[in-house]
């Protein structure tokens, strides 16, 4: 009895490790795919990690960028952030170079990246935090 | 990304505790599930570690290490149980040294400038079981510390390694490829004398591998396979156990008894596997020599069958190339080489022992790395991995920077 069922588990056994092994395969094909699609676009994106409810943006979704996305109040923003204490046009994020910067526009209140207020563009990278208003970002990409 | 690899830590889990089951199904014994759950511990406790304080590295490259480690471990429980218990604290010996460098390595290019002190401790350990050495089943490869013996030809491995990767860098013509390549073969012709043939030919491959992938000149190759050639037909000729090891190879069958009797067992063995194998616990595997350590793949081909031996190959196979992957996004030339060096030597010691055992090449005594027992082989190669792991963590970033 013992040993019929040894001899049934062993194509299990096989069965399993092929599909362990066929995992790890198609793991590295969607890597190695990943890998080069980021090659050639920068396809970064901002994460709403807190905002106000009446903003008009909802925490946790993910907002892409655009070679230059316009931040404020205004309706004519790309992201548009419907919370007093963030100005009509309050920043800009724009990619230059195959690289992302982020810049503010002379706003009220200003613009915070990873806890220091915004003074000039600062380039920016995946994990980064911006503060923008009672609103907050994370960069990723 | 991350859920792909928990699912497949999860099913090297499952694959773990069925394999434990079986061997405990067919003895009626409680004490192989323990085993089985200690070795589910260390894969889940080693993976979460790593992803979670070093997940920028390439986590396959432990992944795929700590399945291969399983093939080892549930063959010598069910070949020796007492064995497998001294290779499980080996494991968790290596495990810890791997996350000792993983944690502690800050930056492995400041390795680079002993470039001459590396060469110098290969030599020594080498040469060290000249004199002090002992010798057990044929080759004079081993140095006794107490209980313990240990096998100097693998740690020498590791230095030739971060030395050939150091010096390699400063080659820009013939004199001095000449130059970096006298210790390698002075390690090569002291292998050659201590009769540990098979770690020569690693020594060789990683040399080779090296110097080509370091300078990118075919010159260099054809030089040094010439050396190769002339010192081989030297040493044919020299010394009687090269000539013996060719004989068994050319014809095992003719002295079946005694010195080609590891060969052939292991050919029958995998012979009586078939495509899906006995299943395990049903084969037998004793009979064959030295099954625990250099023929472990004939067991594990006759237990597992064809399509088992095969997913073993692959496995290694796939580290390799992870290995080369990290080498090709290294941040500097020297971690780059140091990459190569480690992905060749497990290419290479794969390939010289399992082409041994299925009696492709003349079979040498060296390991299968994660899979035969042996302290040395087992805490050395986690410890190339951790190296590997460090390197792979600290690539170049190309694109966001």
């Amino acid at each position: 009895m013992v040993k019929q069922i040894t001899l049934i588990l062993r194509f299990v056994v096989i069965g399993l490790i092929y599909v362990v092994l066929f995992k790890i395969i198609k793991v590295m094909y969607t890597d190695l795919k990943g890998s080069k699609k980021k090659d050639r676009f920068l396809d970064y994106a901002l994460e709403v990690l807190d905002a106000p409810s009446e903003s008009g943006i909802s925490k946790g979704s993910v907002l892409t960028l655009h070679t230059i996305t316009n931040i404020g109040r205004n309706q004519s923003n790309n992201i548009i952030i419907d919370d007093p204490y963030v100005s009509s046009y309050h920043a800009r994020i724009f990619i230059k170079d195959d690289e992302l910067y982020i810049m503010d526009l002379n706003s009220t209140n200003g613009t915070i990246k990873n806890g220091d207020l915004l003074k000039e563009a600062e380039e920016l990278y995946s994990g980064d935090i911006i503060e923008i208003g009672r609103a907050k970002f994370k960069v990723i990409g | 990304m991350k859920t792909f690899e928990k699912s497949i830590i999860k099913d090297i889990c499952i694959i773990t505790m069925l394999l434990y089951s079986i061997l405990a199904l067919s003895k009626m014994d409680y004490r192989p599930l323990e085993v089985g759950g200690l070795s589910c511990i260390l894969i889940i406790s080693s993976y979460s570690i790593i992803s979670k304080f070093f997940y920028k590295g390439d986590k396959f490259l432990l992944i795929i290490p700590l399945f291969i480690t399983q093939f080892g471990l549930i063959m010598i429980y069910r070949i020796n149980s007492a064995l497998a218990f001294k290779q499980i604290v080996w494991f968790v010996l290596g495990l810890g040294i791997y996350m000792i460098i993983v944690i502690f390595l800050r930056d492995i290019s400041r390795l680079e400038k002993f470039k001459y002190l590396y060469a110098i401790i290969a030599i020594l350990l080498l040469s060290s079981t000249l004199f002090f050495g002992k010798e057990i089943k044929g080759s004079r490869n081993w140095l006794r510390i107490g209980k313990y013996s240990i096998q100097p030809s693998e740690i020498a491995k590791f230095f030739l390694i971060f030395y050939l990767a150091s010096a390699i860098q400063d080659v820009k013509d013939f004199k001095d490829a000449v130059k970096i390549s006298i210790p390698v073969f002075i390690c090569i012709g002291l292998l050659v004398v201590e009769k540990d043939l098979g770690a020569g030919l690693i020594f060789f491959g990683i040399f080779i591998t090296m110097v080509y992938i370091g300078t990118s000149d075919r010159k260099f190759i054809l030089a040094s396979l010439g050396v190769f050639i002339v010192g081989s037909i030297f040493s044919y000729f020299k010394f009687a156990h090269v000539r013996t090891r060719f004989a068994i190879w050319i014809d095992p069958w003719k002295d079946k008894y005694d010195k080609g009797n590891q060969i052939c067992q292991s050919l029958l063995a995998i012979a009586s596997g078939g495509l899906f194998g006995t299943g395990l616990g049903l084969g037998h595997p004793e009979f064959i020599p030295e099954v625990h350590n250099d023929c472990i793949f004939a067991a594990i081909c006759e237990e597992f069958g064809l399509l088992g031996g095969t997913a073993l190959i692959l496995l290694y196979l796939i580290l390799v190339y992870r290995g080369l992957r990290a080498a090709i996004n290294a941040k500097d030339n020297f971690s780059s080489l140091v990459a190569v060096g480690i992905s060749s030597m497990i290419g290479f010691q794969v390939f010289v022992i399992i082409g041994g055992v299925i009696k492709m090449i003349p079979l040498t005594g060296v390991t299968l790395p994660f899979v035969s027992y042996g302290g040395s082989s087992m805490i050395l190669n986690f410890a190339c991995l951790g190296v590997l792991q460090k390197i792979s963590e600290a690539r170049r970033t190309v694109v966001y920077e």
